[in-house]
Parts: structure tokens; C-alpha cells; sequence
């Protein structure tokens, strides 16, 4: 589905939503309607059980065959469960390794662009099924410009979309695409609330261990699903051989490579290694399995991977 | 952030791995660039070693040659000969003089000339060059009187102030004697027991002249005779004393060539070097280095393309 809200907009702020779905296994605690089941009782269409006639006193749900074989004989009375919306969060890292852009790739798959891509589909998919959608973002410092508190306007995947556009334009201003860690993490995850929700932790991760552990600590009332969104381009597609000195986004530290067949291997045992880490280190801290983003993700294969990952 | 090396930028270094060779390449690279500022700086600054002596050990003399330069060389010899044979004494003795130069290498020679008052040719040294060129300007005819005592005083206050590192010898090559009186005897006396040099007269005899082989005759006046005169004056000195009379070149020649034979003692003496030029090395490492440089930047990764 091709939607474009803002006709007269420059291409970055076009986008094109892909819905994707998502299920949950906890119950909801909002009393707002949804698709999420809650724990109380109410007018849903999901069984609960049987209670008095005198406690629930709705005559339409008399059950005549419980009522029967129930001892000492009583009239009993089905109950249903209600469904509400859910809190969906996407926190984003926007630290200064998310503006990595390689020079070979075409301008139109930055980091930058994959991340609003799948912000804004999320919110639009969010807001279709009937939940909150609020946002979060962080660098070292939690990001004002993109707060969003959760809600249920229909068109805030558009305003996402833009918000996060204006945003990289201001950052590239302020020279953010360097020396950016992004240790206000855990404090952006703490800024949800205590509330349980679903969480998008949207990031590359290519985060100390420490700040790993503290994020995922500040996470766990939450339904954390990590979205890994890694460029190629930065361990996978090096060139082929040459002298090349590197500097690091974030600290600045710099390296240099002469790149080689040999040295190639080396470093994707490396990265190979260190994703099996990170994957471990999600997984054993009690969020989903991560999704790995590719630049050519598919709504479809999100929501398999949602499905798979729900319980 | 002020850096001098274009660097490609790498969202995460952290957990990928350090390259011995990269990093040493890294490192030679910084050296490298060091290395040829600071052979740049260096050669800009035109280093230097100062000009020094080089002490030198060598068989032979230390010769000043005492040149008559008087009016009377330019007369021929005693010679009933062709006339091919009849050359000025001068020139004669120029010819032999030089080839006396020529031979001895390791020889320290100068020279002074003299008719009415000595002049410096050429310092006691080890430049035949400056030798050469001195007997060369004797071509200009001579003048004047014969003031011996005057040029080989001259000559050996060449000696004066210099080590005795070889045997010490002042040819004085003259076609006539003068009178010293007795003040000056003795202050030549003086000089030469001083620097020990032995003293070897060429004498030119001219076609009138007197010959001091034989003593004069019975009644005659010394005083008439100074050539002879000087003769028993140069036999009292106490130094080693010999006089060839030449009437013609090749007795000339055999006169020199005893002398070159004198060359008994092992004489030491400093060469100067001229002053040596460092910064070339300088320029030629900075050229290595920006050869090696070059090597590198050919190395260096222009585009990140995989």
C-alpha cells in the first residue's frame, strides 16, 4: 500500500508503510478496547468461566447445562474475558553508529533511512491494530525532539515518519554523527513506566557489555523484542585489499586495517562470534529473539518472526 | 577535531580484531613521516664537518728552496758549447727545481726568492701545486742584487715554528755570494743551529765566475772573491753543509738528485681536508623516506568499495 500523506514532501520524508502483526501472551492492562487480551472479566468473546447468577447477574449467558449438573444446583452463568489495547514502544538507540553510511551502498539505504522505514511501518501497524504507539530515543542523552507518549491517533506513523526525518537533518546540523555513545538507554526505557508493554528496542548494539546489561535490566517489566539493524557494509563487504585506517563513530578510537584475504576471515569470525554473543546475551536477559533487520526486510517475515518469538 | 590522516569511519572497532601488521605498518608510516621532516630540517640546516688537518707520516724533507733572483741568472753558463746549451742559469735551474718538486711526494717544500730583498713564493707545506706555480713566476727575468743572508734567514724562519718531524734542508741555489758582516754571520749561525737544517748551495757558476773547488791562490784578496767568501763562512755553521758547483745543467741535475736522496727521516706532517658537506646524506635519506612514503600512500585505500 502506497501512502503518501505529504504530497509536496522531499523523498526521505516519503514512506511507505508495510504492516506487519504481532501477538501477545500477557494480558493487557489498559482498559481501552484492543486486540490483547486483559485479565478481567467483561463483554469479549473469550471464555473465562462460570459464575453465580447472584455475582455476574447478566440472564442472557445463563448456562442451562452447567446450571444442571452443578451441586448443589444453582444458576450459573458464563463470563468472558475483555480484550484492550496494549503500550507499544519503540525505544530507538540514535547514537552516532547508526549514522554510519557506507560510501559504496546508494544513498537511498542508510542506517538512518532502514530505522525511519521500520519506526514508521511499526506505528502503522500498531495504530491498525488498535494499540498505543509511543516512542523513545536516545543517544547520551534521551531525545526530547522524538517523545512521543503512547497513543492511538490514527495518523501518527505520518508524524513519526517526519518527526524522525526533521531529526536526522538537526543531528547532522549539530554534528552528531560523531562521538555519540548512547548511554541514555536505560534511562529512555525507564521513562515507559512500570506499566507492561511491548518494547522495540531498535538499535546496531554495538554497545559495551555493561550498558548491554543495564538496558536489559531497566527492560525487564517489558516485552522487549531487539531489532538488530547492522550495515554490511562495516564488517562483511570490506574491500578487497588495500591500507585502511578506520575511526570509530563513538569513541574515536582509531585502528588501521590492511585489509587481506587473511585478516578478512578474521574479522567476520569476529563479528560472527560477536553476534552469537549478542544473541545469547538478549536471550538469557528474557527479551524475544532478536530480529535481524536487512535492508530488504519484509513485513511478512517480521511478522513470522513476532508469531514465532511470542511466548 | 584537528587530524592530519583522512580516516574512513567504522560504526563499531570494539570487538574487532587488532592486526600485528596493520599496526605496524601504522607505525612505520608515523616513523617514515619523521624521519623525512626531520632529514628535511636537517639538510635545510646544511650540516657540516669543519675543515681539519689529517696528520700524515711520510719519508722525507722538509726542503725551502732559497732562488737566487738576482740580474746575473739570466746570464748563460760557462759553456763553450752550442747554443741550444747556452739557457739562462734560471731557467736551468727553474727546469731542475721543478722535477726536484715532482718527485718527492711526501717532501714538505717552499720557497723564497731573493735579489735585493726576499720575498715568500710559496709557505713550507705540502702543496706542490703552490710550488710549481712559484717557480712558474720566476719566468719574469730577475733584478737586482744577490742579499743572501737575508733570504735563507727568511727560509728559516719557515722552520721556526714547526715541529722537527723530518729532516730539515734549505737549498739555496744562487750564481754569486755577497758579503755578510759579522753581525749578521752570527745571527745566521745562530738560526741554523736553531732548526737544525743542513744547508746544500747549488752553485751557478757563471762563464767568469771563480771556482770554489780549489782554494784560492797565494796573495789573493778574499774580499774580491765573496762567493768564496760565503763558502768558508757556510763551513763554520756546524750544520750539515754541502756545495754543488754546476757549471753546467746536468751538474745541476746531479746536484738535485742527492739532495732528493736526503729523504732519511720520517717526516710528519698535517694535510688539511677541506670541510665536508653532511647534508647530502640528509637529502638522501628524505628521499628514501619519500620513496617509502610513497609505497605506503600507494597501499592506502582510495575507495571504499567491496
Amino acid at each position: 500500500m502506497v501512502y503518501l500523506q505529504h504530497a509536496d514532501a522531499s523523498p526521505p520524508q516519503a514512506f511507505e508503510p508495510r504492516q506487519f502483526f504481532y501477538n501477545i501472551h500477557w494480558r493487557a492492562h489498559t482498559y481501552h478496547a484492543g486486540a490483547t487480551l486483559t485479565a478481567h472479566h467483561g463483554n469479549g468473546t473469550d471464555f473465562a468461566g462460570f459464575s453465580s447468577l447472584l455475582a455476574c447477574p447478566d440472564p442472557k449467558r445463563i448456562d442451562i447445562r452447567a446450571s444442571v449438573r452443578s451441586v448443589p444446583q444453582q444458576w450459573l452463568v458464563r463470563t468472558y474475558l475483555e480484550r484492550a489495547a496494549i503500550h507499544v514502544y519503540a525505544v530507538l538507540d540514535v547514537s552516532s553508529s547508526l549514522f554510519f553510511q557506507s560510501t559504496a551502498a546508494p544513498s537511498a539505504s542508510t542506517m538512518r533511512q532502514q530505522l525511519t522505514e521500520f519506526v514508521a511501518s511499526l506505528a502503522w501497524s500498531v495504530t491498525r491494530q488498535g494499540d498505543a504507539f509511543g516512542l523513545r530515543a536516545a543517544n547520551d542523552t534521551a531525545q526530547a525532539s522524538l517523545l512521543r507518549l503512547p497513543s492511538v491517533q490514527p495518523g501518527t506513523a505520518q508524524q513519526v515518519a517526519q518527526q524522525l526525518a526533521a531529526y536526522w537533518q538537526q543531528a547532522l546540523v549539530h554534528g552528531q554523527q560523531q562521538g555519540q555513545g548512547a548511554s541514555a538507554m536505560p534511562a529512555a526505557i525507564e521513562s515507559i513506566g512500570a506499566q507492561r508493554a511491548l518494547v522495540f528496542l531498535i538499535s546496531d548494539f554495538y554497545w559495551p557489555d555493561s550498558l548491554l546489561q543495564r538496558t536489559l535490566k531497566m527492560a525487564q517489566p517489558h516485552d522487549v523484542v531487539p531489532v538488530v539493524l547492522r550495515d554490511r557494509a562495516a564488517v562483511q563487504d570490506l574491500p578487497a585489499f588495500g591500507w585502511a585506517r578506520l575511526r570509530d563513530m563513538e569513541s574515536g578510537a582509531e585502528r588501521s586495517w590492511m585489509l587481506r584475504r587473511g585478516l578478512h576471515q578474521r574479522i567476520q569470525a569476529h563479528a560472527e562470534q560477536q553476534q552469537q554473543a549478542l544473541h545469547r546475551q538478549l536471550v538469557n536477559a528474557g527479551t524475544r529473539a532478536p530480529l535481524w533487520l536487512a535492508p530488504d526486510w519484509r513485513a511478512e517475515a517480521v511478522s513470522r518472526h513476532l508469531m514465532e518469538t511470542m511466548a | 577535531m584537528l587530524r592530519g590522516q583522512p580516516h574512513w569511519l567504522h560504526p563499531a572497532l570494539q570487538g574487532l580484531p587488532q592486526d600485528p601488521l596493520s599496526v605496524w605498518l601504522e607505525r612505520a608510516w608515523k616513523i617514515t613521516l619523521s624521519v623525512l621532516m626531520l632529514a628535511l630540517s636537517i639538510a635545510l640546516a646544511k650540516p657540516f664537518l669543519n675543515a681539519q688537518m689529517v696528520e700524515k707520516v711520510g719519508r722525507g724533507a722538509h726542503v725551502m728552496i732559497v732562488l737566487d733572483r738576482s740580474a746575473s741568472m739570466n746570464e748563460p753558463f760557462v759553456s763553450k758549447g752550442d747554443a741550444q746549451a747556452r739557457l739562462p742559469k734560471m731557467q736551468v735551474a727553474r727546469d731542475v727545481l721543478k722535477s726536484l718538486v715532482k718527485q718527492g711526494q711526501d717532501d714538505l717544500m717552499g720557497m723564497v726568492t731573493f735579489s735585493t730583498s726576499p720575498i715568500l713564493a710559496a709557505p713550507l707545506g705540502n702543496d706542490r701545486a703552490y710550488v710549481q706555480a712559484a717557480l712558474e713566476a720566476t719566468e719574469a727575468g730577475g733584478m737586482g742584487f744577490t742579499a743572501v743572508a737575508r733570504g735563507v734567514g727568511m727560509a728559516l724562519d719557515y722552520f721556526a715554528d714547526q715541529p722537527v718531524t723530518g729532516a730539515r734542508a734549505i737549498v739555496l741555489v744562487s750564481d754569486g755570494g755577497a758579503h755578510l758582516d759579522g753581525k749578521t754571520q752570527d745571527m745566521l749561525r745562530a738560526m741554523f743551529m736553531r732548526q737544525q737544517a743542513a744547508l746544500y748551495w747549488i752553485y751557478l757558476r757563471s762563464e767568469n765566475g771563480v771556482s770554489l773547488k780549489q782554494s784560492l791562490a797565494e796573495g789573493e784578496n778574499i774580499d774580491a772573491y765573496p762567493e768564496v767568501a760565503l763558502h768558508e763562512y757556510f763551513q763554520t755553521l756546524h750544520v750539515p753543509y754541502r756545495m754543488y758547483e754546476a757549471e753546467n745543467p746536468q751538474a745541476v741535475k746531479a746536484a738535485v738528485r742527492d739532495i732528493a736522496k736526503l729523504k732519511n727521516k720520517p717526516a710528519r706532517y698535517l694535510q688539511p681536508v677541506s670541510r665536508q658537506d653532511l647534508s647530502q646524506y640528509a637529502y638522501w635519506l628524505a628521499w628514501l623516506a619519500a620513496c617509502a612514503l610513497l609505497g605506503m600512500l600507494q597501499l592506502e585505500l582510495k575507495q571504499w568499495q567491496a
